[in-house]
This record gives structure tokens, C-alpha cells and sequence, in this order.
């Protein structure tokens, strides 16, 4: 028994299950300069410590840990309301009428804070017959937030700390403008309460059945830019259709006509109101889900300003090294022009700002660029060009065609790739490649990459409208290639840049999850997704990029062809202080790149995707020892309709018959025959079946489990017990061969 | 939407009949047909997909995250044949019914997969009919039966989210009955009209022919009189033998005890009714097993019903000797993730899992007492015998006398067959020859 604690120390006892995990923040950020107190929803949150925030200039920590909401009784709802009026009465206190239940909440209802309070009424003491019960959100922890006066605006990543390790990260902003919380309950119903002045931020949760209405006190001439962020907080809901929160914006006037509306803002679900006010007075600004559903999560956040507003740039990014200025659209800029920053070493795909406006985004490639000149909507029209370049075009009006003509040798491998929503373009692109004679060579409406069914490429845009398409050249002679808009819209929104020339192989990397929980010494699984560009098809080699000592990958290499791989990392023995932001990087050829931390998230039931995170945080929970290690020559090498054996060493070699090891997700035709404890540890026989494809090979992640609880007669097991996974080998990197003569 | 069909669609689908003359014979080009005794159809229709593993296909060396605590499970009446735990009763009919483990269409959209299983087609912009339809067309109607009430019933409430009949049209819609038959009177749509008594219902229905001032100016309109024989026919239904088949108190109630004083129970007891009245298909929609949290809790609550019901309706049927005659189909649109999911925000659910999935069949001409097919030692895949959508929608028309190559009469003049061809996409590995 002593062996099996000690495996399990050397092993993960972190269950996936036990993982603190947060749903929501409110208010999802705060202002410049300010302190904020912020409730945190989530599930296993209890003992939470610490509050982590990403970036410069904010710092936070736990006020309170208010666990579950109580369901109370009339007696003890009764006693709370009495005692609550005693405290604001003041005067001598009396004795108890009910005895209450321990609760973090109601043990100290002397020293609550407003906003404890407020959670105590609405969640204790107001009935609400919509209330759904949500475990996933179901605890609330206090956070006091304290942001510096130059602490950059944008988003941040915030996570608490519990004994079990760290929370996944969520959206909290830093914000330039004055705040005010929704004051529930204050809805459609509710009598109206007093006006507040532009620029202001408006912070709210909308629950079920819920419509959110403000007052706004305009002066004629503002230039209003009322923007909601919604879906920008919480891109995904897993248990939701449609799959976030779809905020829907109105505005009206004090006779109750409607002044503007919107649902979204071109392709992103988050709306965005536009209104010049006529006349001085108060207008009416209301928020509510497009369906009219609500919980906790649906928490939203109103900028309401004259800030300007980029609606569109061209061109859509530049020339690495060059000087690129941009011609911007929208409302209230000051500026018409923005110079885009193209130097060398940063992202392919980059943001900025124009002074306080919201974030464009455009490309920086190496390519030379040219311009998009019209008339070029047929093939005798044509724009010659000379490959390889970027064109930087817009599709101007419905119907309009941008064809591009080019010479083009037999054998000769075509990329042709859109960049275009990626870069916020409403452009839904389809491109067509055509020979001289008219005839299709390829064509392509929207590239999706996906693993399985998890999108790996677009974060959050769950339209992949781009098109992209590799075409082999059948002869010498003339080609076209003809980009328009598969749904025939247009306008000076719609640019794209279409990179025209042969095949960059290239890659770039995805791991998941963003946070991880680790034991020293211990192996834990992270899921590296790899996007394979313009046919790369290498090996790649992977490895953590200035990482404290200790820290170790294995099974770092992903076999040519693979798109997706699990890998292990193990920590350090000893714990280093605090949490620590790893960087996985991926190298083959002459190419490293970074591997983008993403939070696996899923969309209504259904799709998942890969959601970036700025930072891979990795907590060491405690002390461990030496981790068993893959001993021998690697990878594994199986042979088809055969068995290898591989050994782990371990220190903890007794009574390991104690413990069960099982394939976790194995590729198809690899088994575990058997597991031999040995003089050093551990002797694995792994057996691929027949049918195995030759050359095919990957990493497996051995399980290990245990029986906890079994019932026990005469000494002797008599009824089995429960099989628990307490975590997982060291990866084993592995080959399938030809078998032997 | 006929007029959306592309010339890609219409050439497809017109080839194929063609093409298919020219098949071998084997999976494809079945052998010629020979019609089957069923003479009704009742299909048990577990909208949200119901969990394999924790019910005809347990898994319990899988370990908890899979498994989770329903891991005993238990014995039937045939050797060999273990259950779900929560369905002892079934155990002792499993003589009776045919386990099919081996399902898979691999979609797990709820609408989609639900369009391949009762349609045995992958979607295309062609709405096909479901079973219920072309059972509707060969054998309603005009082909023999000549009931009061239409001939594809659904109990109680439409399945709603595809079109049932598909370019067959509003003809062969399943008539749902609404109502709930666990209460007295079973408030059957436009037939049993709940606190409103018969004499003024027909005083309601003088008084619209007395305000019907534009109908009585038009008399000899074709429209109108369409719609008088349609008023007619919905007042022969309410107060004729209808109103006696959809009354439950006329059956004993020891039996309905039986059954089960749930929606679920008297539903399929209803469905027997109408088995012996001799109405081809009915549909009992049983929806609530999408169990995407609080899986096990429900299963706890829902399976014991389940489990009554079925298991009675399978002895009700044969103690009356419609087993023979009665095909019982029991299949959600898929089934469930295999393996538990604990994290957040599930917290003990299972997802969407089309992969593999679990069908039961009895009576009819399907033989009982057997497994076909198996999954692998998670549930995960299909490990022998794929078993395609197609394949028992097939076994079923088969069953029914329905020849499965038959010409589906469509307004587009295509050569569509009852069952769809390889060229149309859809996968198959054969009827269900082992048990019929």
C-alpha cells in the first residue's frame, strides 16, 4: 500500500474533475486607476488564495470565497431579513430565531461588504422562478481588483489560484472610461433611474427573461459609438444554443420610438450601435439576449462614447520592413491614415490601434505588394502580374470580380490564399483559378482546417470564410485567378490581400490547455495541434523555450504528416514560487515558431474550438520525486502484426502489481498486452496489429490507474472497487515497422 | 425546394437508378423481394439520443469513465445477453427483442442524425420522407387501410424538427395527437376536446355554418368543398369510433397499472390500441434523453419507466398474438459519449455520440433472443457488423412488405427508390438477414 501512495505521489492525482474552473467574471473589467471588486462564478473554487492577472498594472486578490448560494427556509430567511435590519438599524441585539446554516456568507453577515450584501439578497432572499441551477457556476468567490492609473487598456487574463491548482483564464478588461454597474433590478419593467453621462462604461448580467435598460443623457452633435461586448468576454458556452451569449443593442428616445438597433456587427456577434443625436436630452438604451435567455455567465459590457471607431483600413497590411500607411474608415477619427507597424520579428497577422479606437487588424508578409487596379472584372481585363506577390484589393460593389492574370509553367505548384475575415473583412471570399480557355483548374470557397472537430486555425470565428487553394499547373500558358464574394456583396469594407505565388511550406502550432496543474516530478498530457501550411509535411521538433530548470517534454518530436500529438511534461521536483508562463516552440528546417496556448472550448454541445490564450501557465501543486523515465532506444519501434517491449524506470518499484496501466486514446491497431513489473521498474508490451500502416507512429500515453474502495471478506477482495486514473506515464514516442523476415 | 435541387443533385440522383439496374448483386442490389407478415409498426422513438452503454450495451470493464455507477449489469432470460441495470423487466422479455449494437452514421447534430435515422439518407436539399411516411404511402391509404385515423400516428407530440413526409407532402404528415394520454380524457388534437362538452362543440360548429356567409355564396367551389369534407371528416373523428379507440379507461386497470400511469406508459399502450385497430405506423416520441448533465440522475429516474412500459408493451403484444404481426423499433437519432464527462460544466453528462450506438427490434418477422453486432470493450466504435441506418430502415420495409427498391413517387420525375443507392452517399453493410 505504502508503493501504491507513492506512485501516486510520483503521479498526478489531479483528476481532470478536480480542476477549479471559472465561468464568468462581473464586471468583467474596471477602469484606469481604480479598484474594482469583481464576483468570480465558477465550480471547485474552494480555499481560493490568489488572484493572477496577465500583464503590467493590475493586481488582485480574494476578498471572500461566498461559496454556493443557500437555499433557505421561511425561518431562516426570516432571521437573515431581521438581523440584516438590525444591522442597519443599529441598536441592541437580539437573540437568533432560527439557527442559520454555515455558510461563508451568513457566518459573518456583520462584516459583509455592499457587494456581499447585494449577492446575499439576490441570491438568498429574492425568489426567482427562471433561476436555473448551474453547478458549473454555481460558486462565487470576492475579487478586489486594483488597477494602475497607466495600466495599458485592453484584454487581460485572470485566474485564481485554489489548493487544487489554477483556474483556466478569463477576459478582464482594463479600461479607459468611468464605470457604472448595472443596478438590478433595473429592467424594463423597473421605474427608470437617473440618466448617466457619455463616455461611460456599463457593466451588467442579464438573466433569464432579463431586458437591461439605461438612460443616457446625449448633447445634439454627439457622434455616439455604444458598443457591447458580450460574446468578446465569453466566446464560448458549451451548454447554450446558440453557443454564447448574442446580445442585442436598441436605442430610444423618451417616447419610446426606436432609434437604432443591432444584433451584431458584420460577422461578430457583439453589436455595435452608430447614432448621431439630434437634440439634447435622454435616451433609452436597451440590452438583452436575441432569445431572451440569461444566467450568471451572460455578462455583458457598453462602451458609451465619442471614441472613435475604425470600421475599415486599406490596405489590409503590408510589406515586412516597409513603410505602410493605411487609409482608415469609420467614426469619429481624427485621423484618415494610420501608419501600420510592418517591422521585422513580430506576427504574421498583428493589432493595433488608432489612438483609442478599437483594434484593426492586418497582415505583415514578406512578399512584394501591389495594388488591385480596376477595371479587372473579366479575363480580358485582367491585371497581369508577375508571381510571387500580395495583392491588396477590396471586392467594391455587388458583383464586382477582381481578375488577376498570370504566365504559368507546366508542373508548377499555384498557392492561391485570401486573407480577408481573418482580418475582420465582411468578405466572405470564393476564388476560382481558370486556364487561358476558360476552363476550371480549381477552385475553393472556404479553407476549414480542422482536428477532428475542433477548429484550429480562427479562435473564435466560427465562419472560416477565406478561401485558399494549391493547384499543380497542367501546362505552359496563361492562368486567371478570380476572386469574388460568394454571397455577391461588396463595398469599400470588403478588402482582402490574396497572396498569388509557389508554395512557402510553413506550420504553426496549437497546445492545449492554457493552464496546467502539475506535481513536481510528475508527467502531465498537453495536446500540441499542428496547422500544416502550403503541403509541409516535416517532422518537427518541439521544446521549451527558456524554461526554468527542470521542466521537461517527452515525446517531443511530431512524426512528418501528424497534425495532432500528446506530449508530457514533467516539472520540476521541487516547486518553484508561484505559477510559471511556459513557451512551447516547434522547430524543422530552418523554421522555430511558437506554440499559441488555447483553451479547448466547446460550442453548444457540438463544435470545439481552440481558443488562444496569451499565456501557458503551468503551477507546480507540490513536491515530488524523481519521475519514471522511458528507458532505451526511442521511439518504440512495433512491428506490424507484432509486439516490442519498453521499459520505465522508476524508484517506486515494489507492489506494482497494485496499480493497472491502460492505453489512454490509443491510435487505432496499438494495444498493451501486458504489464511485467521488473528488477527497474516496469516492462510494457505494446502489440500493433496486422493492418497497422507502416510508418505511422506518434506518442502513447500510458494511464495508471487504481482500486479504491473495494469491500474486502476474509482478506480477500470480494467485491471490486472503483477504478480511479491517478495520471499518466511519461509519453512513449513510438513507430510502426515492417515486420522483421 | 424541389426548385433548389442543383444539376449536380438532379444528375446524382438520376443516374442512380440507372446505374443501380447495373449493380452487382450483394449489398446494394438486393435480392428480389419477398414481403414480409408485419402489418404495423410501432417505433419507440428516444428523441435526444439515448445512452448504449447504459442500456442494451453496458460496458462495466470500462471503469467508471465510462461506466460510472450503473456497472452491474444484469442477466436476461436469454443465456449470454447482459442489460442495463436498470432494466430488469426487459431482462425477462429478451426472448423477445434483438439487440443491435453495432449502429453508426457518425453524425452527432441532433437534427442531422435524426434526418439519416429515419430516413436511412445523408441530407441533401431533397427532403426525403421518414419511415413513417413511406410506410404511409404503401400501406395507408388507398393500399388496404381503412381506418378512421390517418395512418401514421405519432403519440403524442410531433417530432418537429425535420419534415417527416419530405417531398411526399402534407399527405403523409404523421398525425400527432397531442394531449397527454396519463390523464382522463386523452385530449387528442380535434378529437377529444378537453372541458368542452359534445353538445357545444357541435353548438360551436352550427354557429360557424350559420356565420359562414362566404361559404354558403361560394357553394360548388372546389376549395370549399375540399375544406367541408376536411370538417367532416375531423367531426366523424370526434365523435365516431375514434373517440372510443383514443379512450383509455375502456382498457382494464390492472393493465394500465402495468404499463405505467405515465405519459411514456399510456402511450405505448395506446400504441397497442392502435396496433389492433390496424394503424401501420405509429411513433411514440420519447424525448427528455439528451443528458448532457446530470446523465446518471436521469437515467436513475427515466430508465425504470422505460423499462415498464417497453417491457409490458412486448408481452401485452405477444399475450395477444400481435407480436408476430408488430414490428417494435426502439433508437434515438445516436447515442452517448462513452465516456463520462465529469468536467464542467457536465458535471457527470454525456455528449452526442453517432459513432456507435444501440437499436432494439422485435416481433414483426425479427427474430428475438439475439445480439447483433458489437462495439468495442469502450462503446466507442463499432467493433463487428456495422450496422447503417439504412440497413434496419431497410429490414423494416422488408418486414412490412414494402419492397426497398421500389419507385418513390416525387414531383421532381427522378428515379427515387424507397431506399437510397450507394451513388446517393449512403453507407450500408446490409439488411438485417441474421435476425428476420
Amino acid at each position: 500500500m505504502m508503493t501504491t501512495a507513492l506512485w501516486l505521489l510520483l503521479l498526478a492525482p489531479v483528476q481532470e474533475t478536480r480542476e477549479p474552473h471559472v465561468g464568468y467574471l462581473y464586471p468583467a473589467g474596471g477602469q484606469q486607476g481604480s479598484v474594482v471588486l469583481l464576483f468570480a462564478g465558477g465550480q471547485i473554487l474552494n480555499g481560493v488564495k490568489e488572484v493572477a492577472v496577465s500583464g503590467e498594472g493590475v493586481r488582485a486578490k480574494v476578498v471572500r470565497y461566498m461559496g454556493r448560494a443557500l437555499k433557505l427556509n421561511g425561518d431562516e430567511r426570516k432571521e437573515v431579513i431581521r438581523r440584516l435590519k438590525e444591522l442597519k438599524e443599529g441598536g441592541e441585539k437580539k437573540a437568533p430565531t432560527a439557527k442559520l446554516p454555515n455558510h461563508p456568507l451568513l457566518n459573518d453577515l456583520e462584516k459583509l461588504t455592499p457587494m456581499e450584501l447585494e449577492f446575499l439578497i439576490n441570491e438568498f432572499l429574492k425568489f426567482d422562478g427562471k433561476k436555473q441551477i448551474n453547478n458549473q457556476i454555481g460558486e462565487t468567490v470576492l475579487i478586489e481588483v486594483t488597477i494602475d492609473a497607466n495600466a495599458p487598456p485592453g484584454d487581460r487574463e485572470l485566474r485564481l489560484r485554489t489548493p487544487l491548482g489554477m483556474s483556466n483564464p478569463m477576459c478582464f478588461q482594463v479600461g479607459r472610461l468611468p464605470e457604472i454597474r448595472e443596478p438590478e433590478p433595473y429592467n424594463i419593467d423597473a421605474a427608470p433611474g437617473a440618466a448617466v453621462d457619455a463616455p461611460v462604461t456599463i457593466n451588467g448580467q442579464i438573466r433569464p427573461g432579463d431586458v437591461d435598460r439605461f438612460r443616457i443623457a446625449a448633447r445634439a452633435g454627439q457622434q455616439l459609438v455604444i458598443r457591447a461586448q458580450a460574446r468578446h468576454l465569453i466566446p464560448f458556452l458549451a451548454d447554450a444554443v446558440p453557443g454564447w451569449f448574442q446580445a442585442t443593442l436598441a436605442l430610444f428616445d423618451s417616447k419610446g420610438k426606436e432609434l437604432a438597433y443591432d444584433d451584431d456587427y458584420r460577422f461578430d456577434p457583439d453589436p455595435v450601435l452608430f447614432y448621431k443625436v439630434p437634440e439634447t436630452g435622454v435616451v433609452e438604451l436597451e440590452i438583452h439576449d436575441s432569445i431572451y435567455r440569461g444566467r450568471e455567465d451572460f455578462v455583458y459590457r457598453i462602451s458609451v462614447s465619442e471614441e472613435p471607431f475604425v470600421k475599415s483600413l486599406f490596405p489590409l497590411g503590408g510589406r515586412e520592413g516597409e513603410e505602410t500607411v493605411a487609409s482608415i474608415d469609420g467614426w469619429n477619427l481624427s485621423e484618415k491614415r494610420l501608419m501600420l507597424d510592418t517591422r521585422p520579428g513580430g506576427e504574421a497577422v498583428r493589432e493595433m490601434t488608432a489612438g483609442p479606437s478599437n483594434r484593426v487588424t492586418y497582415a505583415v508578409d514578406t512578399l512584394p505588394e501591389i495594388l488591385e487596379v480596376e477595371p479587372n472584372d473579366t479575363s480580358e481585363t485582367a491585371q497581369r502580374i508577375d508571381l510571387p506577390r500580395t495583392v491588396n484589393g477590396r471586392i467594391a460593389k455587388s458583383g464586382d470580380v477582381d481578375v488577376f492574370r498570370f504566365h504559368g509553367k507546366a508542373g508548377d505548384e499555384l498557392v492561391a490564399e485570401v486573407l480577408a475575415r481573418r482580418l475582420q473583412s465582411p468578405l466572405d471570399s470564393l476564388l476560382r483559378l481558370t486556364d487561358a480557355s476558360g476552363r476550371v483548374v480549381a477552385w475553393n470557397d472556404d479553407l476549414e482546417r480542422k482536428e477532428g472537430d475542433r477548429r484550429t486555425d480562427m479562435g473564435a470565428i466560427t465562419h472560416h470564410a477565406d478561401s485558399y487553394l494549391r493547384a499543380r499547373l497542367p501546362e505552359d500558358g496563361v492562368y486567371f485567378v478570380h476572386l469574388v464574394d460568394a454571397g455577391s456583396q461588396g463595398g469599400d469594407g470588403y478588402g482582402y490581400r490574396l497572396r498569388l505565388g509557389p508554395a512557402r511550406p510553413d506550420f504553426a502550432l496549437r497546445v492545449t490547455p492554457a493552464t496546467l496543474n502539475v506535481r513536481g516530478g510528475v508527467a502531465t498530457p498537453v495536446t500540441v495541434y499542428v496547422l500544416r501550411k502550403d503541403g509541409f509535411d516535416g517532422e518537427i521538433a518541439l521544446s521549451l523555450k527558456d524554461a526554468p530548470a527542470g521542466f521537461a517534454l517527452q515525446g517531443a518530436t511530431i512524426p512528418p504528416g501528424c497534425d495532432r500529438i500528446r506530449v508530457t511534461l514533467t516539472a520540476p521536483q521541487k516547486p518553484p514560487d508561484g505559477p510559471i508562463a511556459l513557451r512551447l516552440e516547434g522547430s524543422a528546417r530552418s523554421m522555430t515558431r511558437t506554440a499559441v496556448p488555447c483553451e479547448d472550448l466547446m460550442q453548444a454541445f457540438l463544435w470545439r474550438h481552440l481558443v488562444p490564450c496569451r499565456e501557458l501557465v503551468v503551477t507546480v501543486l507540490g513536491a515530488g520525486m524523481r519521475p519514471p523515465e522511458v528507458a532505451g532506444s526511442l521511439p518504440v519501434r512495433i512491428p506490424a502484426g507484432e509486439t516490442a517491449e519498453v521499459t520505465i524506470r522508476t524508484v517506486a518499484r515494489a507492489k506494482l502489481d497494485a496499480l493497472q496501466f491502460e492505453l489512454d486514446d490509443p491510435p487505432k491497431g496499438v494495444t498493451l498486452q501486458e504489464t511485467v513489473p521488473t528488477r527497474d521498474g516496469l516492462k510494457l508490451v505494446l502489440k500493433a496489429d496486422a493492418q497497422a500502416q507502416i510508418g505511422s507512429g506518434g506518442n502513447l500515453i500510458v494511464k495508471v490507474l487504481t482500486e479504491m474502495g473495494g469491500q474486502k471478506k476474509d482478506g480477500k477482495p470480494a467485491k471490486p472497487g472503483r477504478r480511479v486514473v491517478v495520471g499518466v506515464l511519461p509519453a512513449i514516442p513510438f513507430r510502426i515497422v515492417e515486420r522483421g523476415p | 425546394m424541389i426548385d433548389d435541387l442543383t444539376r449536380r443533385d438532379v444528375l446524382k440522383i438520376g443516374l442512380f437508378g440507372a446505374a443501380g439496374l447495373a449493380l452487382p448483386r450483394g449489398v446494394w442490389a438486393a435480392p428480389a423481394f419477398r414481403g414480409g407478415k408485419a402489418k404495423s409498426v410501432i417505433q419507440i422513438w428516444m428523441w435526444g439520443g439515448p445512452c448504449h452503454i447504459d442500456t442494451f450495451d453496458p460496458k462495466p470493464a470500462a471503469g467508471r469513465d465510462y461506466a460510472g455507477p450503473l456497472d452491474k449489469p444484469i442477466a436476461t432470460n436469454v443465456d449470454g445477453i447482459l442489460i442495463g441495470q436498470l432494466l430488469p423487466q426487459l431482462a425477462k422479455q429478451a426472448d423477445k427483442f434483438s439487440i443491435i449494437r453495432s449502429m453508426t452514421h457518425g453524425n452527432n447534430g441532433h437534427e442531422t442524425a435524426s434526418y439519416i435515422t429515419q430516413t436511412g439518407r445523408k441530407s441533401g436539399r431533397l427532403v426525403f420522407p421518414s419511415v413513417g411516411a413511406v410506410v404511409s404511402l404503401f400501406k395507408g391509404f388507398g393500399k388496404g387501410y381503412k381506418g378512421i385515423v390517418p395512418p401514421y400516428v405519432v403519440l403524442t407530440t410531433p417530432q418537429g424538427r425535420f419534415s417527416e413526409s419530405g417531398f411526399l407532402g402534407e399527405r403523409y404528415k404523421p398525425f400527432a395527437t397531442g394531449g397527454n394520454p396519463n390523464q382522463q380524457p386523452f385530449a387528442v388534437e380535434g378529437i377529444v376536446a378537453q372541458g368542452i362538452t359534445d353538445e357545444r362543440q357541435h353548438g360551436r360548429r352550427e354557429l360557424l355554418h350559420k356565420l359562414d356567409s362566404l361559404g354558403k355564396s361560394m357553394e360548388g367551389n372546389p376549395e370549399f368543398e375540399r375544406a367541408d369534407r376536411a370538417e367532416k371528416g375531423a367531426y366523424d373523428l370526434m365523435f365516431g369510433e375514434a373517440r372510443k379507440l383514443f379512450d383509455l379507461t375502456q382498457e382494464k386497470n390492472e393493465l394500465r397499472d402495468r404499463y405505467g400511469r405515465t405519459v411514456f406508459g399510456q402511450s405505448c399502450l395506446m400504441a397497442r390500441r392502435l396496433v389492433e385497430y390496424g394503424v401501420p405506423y405509429i411513433t411514440i416520441n420519447y424525448g427528455g434523453w439528451d443528458t448532457h448533465k446530470q446523465h446518471f440522475e436521469i437515467m436513475n429516474r427515466r430508465l425504470p419507466e422505460m423499462d415498464n412500459a417497453m417491457a409490458t408493451l412486448l408481452q401485452d403484444l405477444s399475450d395477444r398474438g400481435l407480436l408476430d404481426s408488430t414490428v417494435v423499433w426502439w433508437s434515438g437519432e445516436f447515442g452517448r459519449t462513452p465516456k463520462v464527462q465529469w468536467e464542467a460544466p457536465w458535471n457527470g453528462g454525456r455528449g452526442h455520440h453517432g459513432a456507435c450506438f444501440s437499436a432494439v427490434v422485435a416481433g414483426g418477422g425479427f427474430k428475438g433472443g439475439r445480439v447483433v453486432g458489437a462495439s468495442d470493450a469502450k462503446g466507442v466504435d463499432v467493433a463487428e457488423r456495422h450496422v447503417y441506418p439504412r440497413d434496419l430502415i431497410g429490414s423494416v420495409y422488408e418486414l412490412m412488405g414494402i419492397d426497398p427498391e421500389a419507385p418513390l413517387p416525387n414531383p421532381t420525375g427522378l428515379d427515387i427508390r424507397v431506399l437510397p443507392a450507394k451513388e446517393e452517399g449512403a453507407e450500408s453493410a446490409g439488411r438485417l438477414k441474421e435476425i428476420m
